[in-house]
């Protein structure tokens, strides 16, 4: 049986699969066994009971937000599929791989989705330097096309779809849900208030989900084997695999698929090869630039959303930063504070004008004139920044490496200020 | 309904090619509504002239009915979009947290030396435009750096050394 | 009406509205700056922050924007609570991180509302000591002054531009950069523009022609009154000093301009200032001007007995003094100033305007209209605050659907998002096109003689009784 639904098709060394040897492999088995019968509601409940979670960051069950875009009586009217491709959050790169090696197990993903929630068009919201991505995922669009998959009446179910990928020109607040929305509009992309949710008014005022590229490659497989097959994937609670991935200075940086509730031991020594060469392992960020750091006392922790909410971060996108011993931890939290600060949209003033600030400080204190009142100011930016203060999750996805590394690193917060430059340079 | 816009002038909108009304076109039989394409419209322009400049910004406002000022709103949203000049390849070097661990502080000060120029410049001889991006979604493989289209990984001061000049014999 | 419970005193709300408006109506301080009375909330200062409690057991409670919350029944609320207190100061704080503290050279100081809230929230010590953000300023035209350095991007001005269906004004680049303008250097072309002076909470967007010969709200000398500029007669309030009518700003009415007045009625003032008015009874004596005094007056009007004397008098002059000129040379002597179409136009509109039958709507009834047509009237060019509120009327159509799908209609920006094109039938026949043509849903551009044509058809369809035109009365033939 596949182990490896989401990656067995990769290998980075050859061009992707196209549509005759992807079909080859299983490829498509899931439309197949919808046109043999299974209606919307139908796929609605697989994908619930499958406990799928959200791949994108926020882990929410998918099955529950398809659930939320109103019951079509038979008319649905126009509803719009989005598949979140932004990829933008620092240290995370696991998109990428899926769509530069396997185009077509997204298409199959999207037109899953797309069927269920009636929705006959799909957008493709593609980061724009993407370029490898886009061309693949176009080719296997157009090849989706003439096998009959996309367009009018796919495989002789009544349902139409169209995909288009839609590229855009690099903001990371893009990738949050709703001003990824107002961007695809054309407009600028300022989140949106919720409610309402995008489930109910979302693209041009209609029912909408948006999906994370990883979330939707995990359909195929749970349509074409079941529940039973995809729950016993995983190790833990959580189920399903995932992509895993590690950057910084380990002997063998990448990505790879793992069952979650995997140790993260594991990942690191098996997969990473531990450490690099007289390196020890200082703290890490386990789900990318927002989530908050996490020490080598941990590493016995699974890797499944709640295991790691226990000891105080996020799952989020599973791409793990290592930071070391010989690497500053004020400089490591300055650079992303030094990204979120001009990747705030602008349009709240916590996130606009205080991380600004905080960045500011973060600049003195590698230069050595950092203060103790700079530091009681970041302190309060932890609290001032955090979730309902602002209107979006950029802001509070900030405070989560700053507010765990002013907890974690407070020693090397204060050498700063009293021996007036950094300590690692 | 007369959606005309009572606006601006558009006297010094220069005169889109057929190539770029094609393309311009193409998009906007993909979206519902015409301000859906001011974005791809933008990145269209952008691709065969190298940069936006205001006769550009007027022209696509004129032809896709998008008032000029919000379109202005849009193309300084973005991180990719150029109302300036840039040189003929533009680099995009990663400074993101993973490439920065890596070392891509020295990578930087290496560009800087090499080509005399920092974030933000164009080279004298306009070949090269040096320009930071948020993380390339290549972490593992850090530091990264695109120029152009192109995607360079695992970034030393050798293979800098060996890109740019690629780059320089190519023009 | 509903009950809602601020700081432990119970208060009856109307659950239509928001948190904000509602305890600001209370009398109840909380501080805001991107909600607005007429345009609704947006949630993006962070400035009205409050603790909201799910129930009387709740002891923790959640921060919420109160601009952003129902003041849905049973609501449970303190302004006064510690956490809420410290978030609204630190907004505060952090919006005056890059403002250049120039309260007195502003021109906004003295009825600043950034001045005001900064006092209310109790930040009042400056702990910023890192590089502040500049901007450049442009020239907006001869009325309104831009001092970008001021804006603490609360996105009213932008928001009031789109109300009032401006398009050259938006808000360019991002996070602390983001700057409010036009794409280049250029007379606002809103007829409403003068209203930023108003909206924008700070000194970004000053009064140009006042600020030339400045004076201080309170050394103004001001008193209600009537705007002259048309027949409209929103309310306003002007301001003078040694003399000279200085300024003219808006003075609400609910009925009538509410916010909002036009440019005309807020710049078209100076010619009350000009030197060759006649501001007394004068007398021409070949080329020499005398001002008479009150007995002169009286001996020079008697000079005049038993000559043929008319009087020419005004549509602009007030009543009193139209009165007193055709008093003094008799009705038969007496022209109004007004060709006698247009007086006799007057005259009917007047006889309607006292007939209980013909019910002549206010303006904020007419921002209610489910439907509207407009017969033959450039309303921007002659009564600019009813084309105002025509640009409000279409927008019932999207309040209607999303209140079908509860969306708070204060819930500005998703009202919009749900409706994008969606507008309530607004009907122009006119003889060109107008400003008014980009949110109508038909117009209908042709002679006078075919729109009075369709005029009476419609006067036909709605009275039930098909009159034909030719038997109708027309004043302009
Ligand atoms: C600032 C910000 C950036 C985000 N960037 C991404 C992104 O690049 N890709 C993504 O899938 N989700 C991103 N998200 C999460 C999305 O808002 C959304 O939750 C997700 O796309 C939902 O998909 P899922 O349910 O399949 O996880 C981001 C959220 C925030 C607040
Ligand atoms: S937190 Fe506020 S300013 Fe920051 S990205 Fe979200 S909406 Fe924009
Ligand atoms: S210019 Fe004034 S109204 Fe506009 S965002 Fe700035 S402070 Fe607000
Ligand atoms: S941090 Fe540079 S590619 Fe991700
Ligand atoms: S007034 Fe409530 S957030 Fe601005």
């Amino acid at each position: 049986m596949v182990n490896k639904p989401l990656t067995k098709n990769i290998d980075m060394s050859r061009p992707p699969l196209d549509m005759a040897a992807y079909e080859k492999n299983d490829g498509y088995q899931s439309l197949k066994t919808i046109s043999g019968g299974l209606s919307p509601a139908d796929v609605l409940q697989i994908v619930k009971d499958s406990g799928l979670k959200g791949r994108g960051g926020a882990g929410f069950p998918t099955g529950l937000k398809w659930s939320f875009v109103p019951k079509s009586n038979g008319s649905p009217g126009q509803r719009y599929f989005v598949v979140n491709a932004d990829e933008m959050e620092p240290g995370t790169f696991k998109d990428r791989l899926l769509m530069e090696g396997d185009p077509h197990l997204l298409l199959e993903g999207i037109i899953i989705g797309a069927y269920t929630i009636e929705a006959s068009v799909a957008y493709i919201f593609l980061r724009g330097e993407y370029k490898v991505s886009e061309e693949r995922l176009k080719k296997a669009i157009s090849e989706a096309y003439e096998k009959g998959y996309l367009g009018k009446d796919i495989q002789g179910t009544g349902f139409d779809l169209d995909i288009i990928v839609h590229t855009s020109a690099g903001r990371y607040i893009c990738g949050e849900e709703t001003a990824l929305l107002n961007a695809l509009e054309g407009k600028r992309a300022n989140p949106r208030a919720k409610p309402p949710f995008p489930q109910v008014s979302g693209l041009w005022g209609k029912p909408t989900i948006v999906n994370n590229v990883e979330t939707l490659c995990n359909l195929p497989g749970i349509i074409a084997y079941g529940v039973d097959w995809y729950q016993g994937l995983s190790l833990g609670k959580d189920h399903g695999t995932k992509l895993f991935g590690i950057s910084g200075k380990i002997k063998k940086p990448g990505c790879w698929e793992l069952p979650l509730g995997t140790s993260i031991r594991e990942l690191l020594e098996e997969y990473g090869g531990g450490m690099q060469e007289g390196l020890e392992l200082r703290a890490f960020l386990p789900g990318g630039g927002s989530t908050d750091f996490m020490l080598p006392e941990h590493l016995d922790v699974k890797l499944d959303y709640d295991e790691i909410a226990k000891v105080g971060s996020r799952l989020a996108t599973g791409t793990m930063i290592l930071l070391d011993n010989k690497t500053c931890p004020v400089g490591m939290i300055g650079n992303l504070m030094k990204f979120f600060a001009h990747e705030s949209c602008g349009f709240c003033t916590p996130c606009r004008d205080g991380l600004p600030w905080v960045d500011e400080i973060f600049n003195e204190f590698e230069s050595g004139r950092g203060t103790e009142k700079d530091l009681k100011i970041l302190h309060e930016h932890v609290d001032y920044l955090g979730p309902g203060k602002t209107f979006c999750a950029l802001a509070p996805g900030a405070t989560a490496p700053l507010g765990s590394g002013l907890k974690y690193f407070a020693e090397d917060f204060e050498r700063h200020i009293k021996e007036k430059r950094c300590p690692y340079d | 309904m007369n959606n005309n816009i009572i606006a601006t002038t558009s006297a010094r909108a220069r005169i889109l090619t057929d190539e770029e009304i094609a393309e311009i076109d193409h998009e906007i039989d993909l979206y519902p509504d015409k301000q859906a394409v001011g974005l791809e419209a933008l990145k269209i322009v952008q691709k065969h002239q190298g940069w936006v400049s205001d006769e550009s910004m007027l022209a696509i406002s004129k032809y896709l009915g998008i008032p000029i000022s919000d379109l202005e709103g849009v193309a300084t949203f973005f991180n990719l979009v150029y109302r300036q000049p840039v040189g003929r390849n533009v680099i995009l070097f990663c400074n993101s947290v993973s490439c920065w661990i890596m070392g891509c502080k020295s990578m930087r000060a290496h560009i800087n030396d090499k080509l005399g120029v920092d974030f933000g410049e164009t080279t004298d001889d306009k070949e090269f435009t040096f320009l930071p991006v948020p993380c390339l979604g290549d972490c593992d493989k850090a530091p990264v750096m695109m120029v152009g289209d192109d995607l360079h990984r695992n970034l030393s001061k050798e293979s800098i050394n060996k890109i740019i000049s690629e780059y320089k014999t190519r023009s | 009406m509903a009950k809602i419970i601020v700081d432990g005193i119970e208060y009856e709300v109307n659950p239509e509205n928001n948190l904000l408006q509602e305890s600001l109506s209370l009398g109840l301080d909380l501080p805001y700056f991107c909600w607005h009375p007429c345009m609704g909330s947006v949630g993006a200062c962070r400035q009205c922050a409050v603790k909201q409690y799910r129930d009387a057991d709740d002891k923790d409670g959640t921060l919420v924007m109160a601009c952003m919350t129902s003041a849905s029944d049973g609501a449970i609320i303190s302004i006064e609570d510690e956490e809420a207190r410290g978030m609204r100061e630190k907004v505060i704080e952090s919006l005056m991180i890059s403002h250049p503290h120039d309260c007195p050279v502003c021109e906004e100081g003295g009825e600043c509302h950034l001045q005001d809230m900064t006092l209310m929230s109790g930040h009042n010590y400056r702990r910023y000591d890192k590089k502040k953000v500049t901007h450049r300023n442009q020239y907006l035209g001869p009325f309104i002054n831009h001092e970008m350095n001021r804006c603490i991007t609360c996105y009213r001005c932008v928001r009031f531009y789109d109300y009032a269906g401006g398009k050259d004004l938006a808000a360019q680049a991002s996070h602390h950069h983001t700057y409010f303008g036009r794409h280049q250097d250029g007379v606002l072309e809103s007829e409403f523009s003068g209203n930023l002076v108003e909206v924008c909470p700070t000194g970004v967007f000053t009064d140009k022609a006042f600020s030339a010969q400045y004076a201080r709200k309170w050394d103004l000398q001001t008193a209600p009154s009537v705007c002259v500029g048309c027949s409209v007669g929103c309310n306003i309030t002007p301001g003078e000093r040694y003399g000279t009518l200085r300024r003219i700003v808006n003075r609400y009415n609910s009925e009538i301009n509410g916010y909002f007045i036009c440019d005309r009625g807020r710049f078209g003032f100076d010619y009350v200032n000009g030197e060759d008015r006649v501001e007394a009874p004068s007398i021409k004596k070949g080329l020499q001007v005398e001002v008479l005094s009150g007995q002169d007056l009286e001996s020079a009007i008697k000079g005049y007995a038993g000559q043929e004397v008319i009087g020419i008098g005004s549509p602009r002059a007030t009543n009193e003094a139209n009165y007193a000129l055709c008093s003094f040379v008799g009705k038969e002597n007496f022209y109004s100033g007004m060709a006698d179409n247009e007086s006799e136009a007057s005259r009917l509109i007047l006889e309607l305007s006292r007939d209980k039958a013909f019910h002549s709507p206010s303006i904020k009834e007419i921002e209610r209209a489910d439907a509207v047509i407009v017969l033959g009237e450039d309303l921007t060019n002659t009564a600019a605050r009813i084309a105002l509120a025509l640009r409000q009327s279409v927008r019932n159509k999207a309040k209607e659907l999303a209140e079908s799908i509860n969306i708070p209609v204060w819930q500005d920006a998703a009202v919009k998002e749900l409706a994008q094109h969606e507008r309530s039938p607004l009907i122009l026949l006119s003889n060109y096109a107008t400003r008014l043509d980009d949110v109508a849903s038909d117009s209908i551009i042709d002679s006078s003689e075919v729109l009075s044509q369709i005029g009476y058809a419609i006067a036909g369809e709605i009275s039930g009784s098909r009159v034909s035109c030719a038997l109708m009365k027309n004043p302009y033939r």
